[in-house]
């Protein structure tokens, strides 16, 4: 693949995943409504990771870790595609 | 705090801003020419930049707006903070490193070169004017609520005290003043938040105190039981997290005074890492400050205290003086205070900066860089007069004025300068017309629901329910980004040297025409954009209003 076609990739891939991480998660939460927690307001009660209701550690962990995790992997592709870039890359 | 004088908070307050004026001094030495006045001589490294950001971001909000949104909002503000921490990631893939080897000075001064406009300079330093003000005036309210607890006196004189300490330590120290001491302040509101913190959730008896981002799980069955709805995503359109998130993006990618950092790195490297570090830490501070919401919502309903809405502001105190000591209490305070402190820092730097490097060298060209570096510090001095005059009368809830920041920056400036980096068809005309209708599709809104009190139904009836107005920037930015992609194609491509600079901020050592010209990029931005403002107005089927 041509060098900046890879940079496009990679810059697109990770602003879906940070999209998805950092916000557009709790879309999900709402329009999956009963699917994901059933009907009534007991929902909360129902699935649980470390004390919390899944869907609100999900957004804790998702929008600090995940979106840290995210950019790390990014920085590090792009430390080394910057070289390629800067040698002239192919295209 | 109950009226009385808190001499162990004054100590603290007064270290605090000793401590920073001695750093000004200091960046006053290092500071020899005009390039190390306005960004440290782009010599800061990813640590120091990255810390540097985690205080400028950790505004006075995160001890005074965030927790009392928390207290009207439950889970609604930790989405806006979610968004906000994953804004930074935003940030880093779509402008950090290109803006950093751009080589230009500020935000407006990208936009002025990249779309070859000085005209267009000179709306950005308007846009930004606007858009710093609104983030300011709430943070300099916010020194007065600090001495208000400290003193038991009007606030006014904390604005001013505060104000005129931070206008000193800016205008001496210039961008090396401003860089060491946002490090100093960010390693000070950290702990000031965290360890008091965990003291307030060892009182209420968490068992997980040690760890605050995750450790209040054990009261949470608790909490479902007194207050269900602290957890539910449902009470707000889908549309509304998606315009949370585009508003945050965007919103930090055209605020001048987050971008100005990155003018200050030495590479686009350091401009990468130093965004991943900030993103950490501001995510583990918000995380905390979650928790903070949630022990104050949790003292309130365990212990049958009342809270007045218009103390909500004043949650973290409130919680730090019932149920720890004076020293917590007086460090929290040395820590907000820093907060404070660190993002007015930031935002005089640019708002001076602004005004002599991109206003008045455009209407004066020529002028010599030792007359700018006089004119800057006295810019400077001058602005941090005035804003510290206009913070006397703030608006009552600092957080929402500066998420209209976030929105009105997000639609006038982020776009440009995303579509800038990323399409070398973005003309001028292009820019122009997303900036102006950006601000104009804001900026009208605010007036009209904050100023003049109308509710945001009357403009349109699809921004009800809490926060409804948010839903705005749900179409703000998309149409932002559709009228500078038509507007660009209808209009003349930009001259080479405009289209050479987007090859060079992405590194590449030569030019060639194809690269970022491909048809895929502007049609999908186009058909994104048109998807995003729609769902404003769908859905209803599946989620009722």
């Amino acid at each position: 693949m041509r060098t900046y076609r890879k940079e496009a990739w990679l810059t697109l891939i990770c602003f879906l995943l940070i999209m998805l991480f950092g916000g557009i998660l709790s879309v999900f939460f709402v329009l999956g409504r009963d699917l994901f927690f059933g009907p009534g307001p007991a929902f909360a009660a129902r699935s649980h990771v470390l004390g919390f209701p899944t869907h609100y550690f999900l957004l804790l962990i998702l929008g600090w870790f995940g979106v840290t995790a995210v950019g790390a992997v990014y920085a590090l592709y792009m430390d080394r595609l910057e070289k390629e870039i800067e040698r002239g890359g192919t295209a | 705090m109950n009226g009385g004088v808190f001499g162990l908070g004054i100590v603290m307050a007064v270290v605090v801003l000793a401590v920073s004026v001695i750093i000004g001094f200091w960046g006053r030495r290092l500071t020899r020419n005009l390039a190390d006045y306005y960004v440290a001589g782009r010599s800061v490294d990813a640590i120091n930049n990255g810390l540097a950001m985690v205080s400028l971001s950790l505004s006075l909000t995160t001890f005074l707006g965030l927790t009392a949104l928390i207290w009207f909002g439950f889970y609604l503000a930790i989405a806006i903070y979610a968004a906000f921490t994953a804004a930074f990631l935003v940030m880093l893939v779509l402008a950090a490193p290109y803006l950093r080897r751009h080589k230009t000075f500020t935000s407006m001064d990208f936009i002025g070169e990249r779309f070859y406009s000085p005209t267009l300079r000179i709306i950005a330093v308007a846009v930004m004017l606007v858009v710093s003000t609104l983030y300011m005036v709430g943070n300099i309210k916010g020194v007065g609520i600090i001495f208000e607890l400290l003193l038991g006196i009007p606030g006014i004189w904390g604005v001013m005290i505060g104000g005129l300490v931070v206008t000193l330590y800016v205008t001496i120290g210039g961008m090396y003043g401003v860089t060491y001491n946002q490090t100093f302040q960010s390693i000070v509101l950290t702990l000031a938040f965290i360890v008091p913190l965990m003291a307030i959730l060892r009182q209420l008896g968490v068992t997980g105190w040690w760890f605050p981002p995750l450790g209040y799980g054990v009261a949470v069955p608790d909490m479902i039981r007194m207050t269900p709805h602290f957890f539910f995503p449902f009470v707000v359109h889908p549309s509304w997290y998606i315009a949370v998130f585009l508003g945050s993006a965007f919103g930090i990618i055209g605020l001048p005074h987050f971008v100005m950092r990155y003018f200050t790195v030495r590479d686009a490297r350091d401009a990468r890492w130093s965004t991943v570090i900030c993103a950490f830490l501001v995510g583990l501070v918000n995380t905390s400050a979650y928790a903070m919401g949630f022990a104050g919502v949790y003292y309130v309903a365990t212990r049958g205290v009342q809270i007045a809405p218009v103390d909500a502001d004043k949650l973290v105190f409130i919680l730090t003086q019932a149920l720890t000591n004076n020293w917590m209490l007086a460090f929290t305070v040395a820590g907000a205070l820093a907060a404070a402190l660190s993002t007015v820092a930031g935002l005089l730097m640019i708002m001076g900066t602004g005004l002599v490097h991109d206003l008045y060298s455009v209407i004066r060209p020529g002028i010599s860089d030792d007359r700018k570096l006089t004119l800057s510090i006295w810019t400077m001095f001058g602005v941090g007069v005035v804003s510290t005059l206009l913070s006397i009368r703030p608006p009552e809830f600092i957080l929402v004025t500066i998420m209209w920041a976030f929105g009105i920056a997000a639609a006038s400036l982020g776009v440009p300068i995303v579509l800038g980096i990323w399409w070398k068809r973005a003309t001028r005309e292009g820019a122009a017309t997303a900036m102006i209708l950006g601000f104009l599709a804001s900026f009208i809104p605010y007036v009209v629901i904050e100023v003049l009190g109308i509710p945001a139904t009357a403009i349109s009836r699809f921004l009800y329910g809490p926060m409804g107005w948010v839903k705005l920037m749900a179409w703000t930015v998309p149409l932002c980004f559709a009228a500078m992609v038509v507007v660009s194609w209808l209009t003349p491509a930009p001259p080479l040297a405009a289209r050479q600079q987007v090859d060079a901020m992405h590194g590449w050592p030569d030019y060639r025409e194809e690269r970022y010209q491909g048809k895929a990029f502007p049609i999908l931005v186009v058909a994104f954009s048109a998807l995003i403002a729609l769902s404003v107005f769908t859905l209803y089927g599946v989620f009722p209003k």
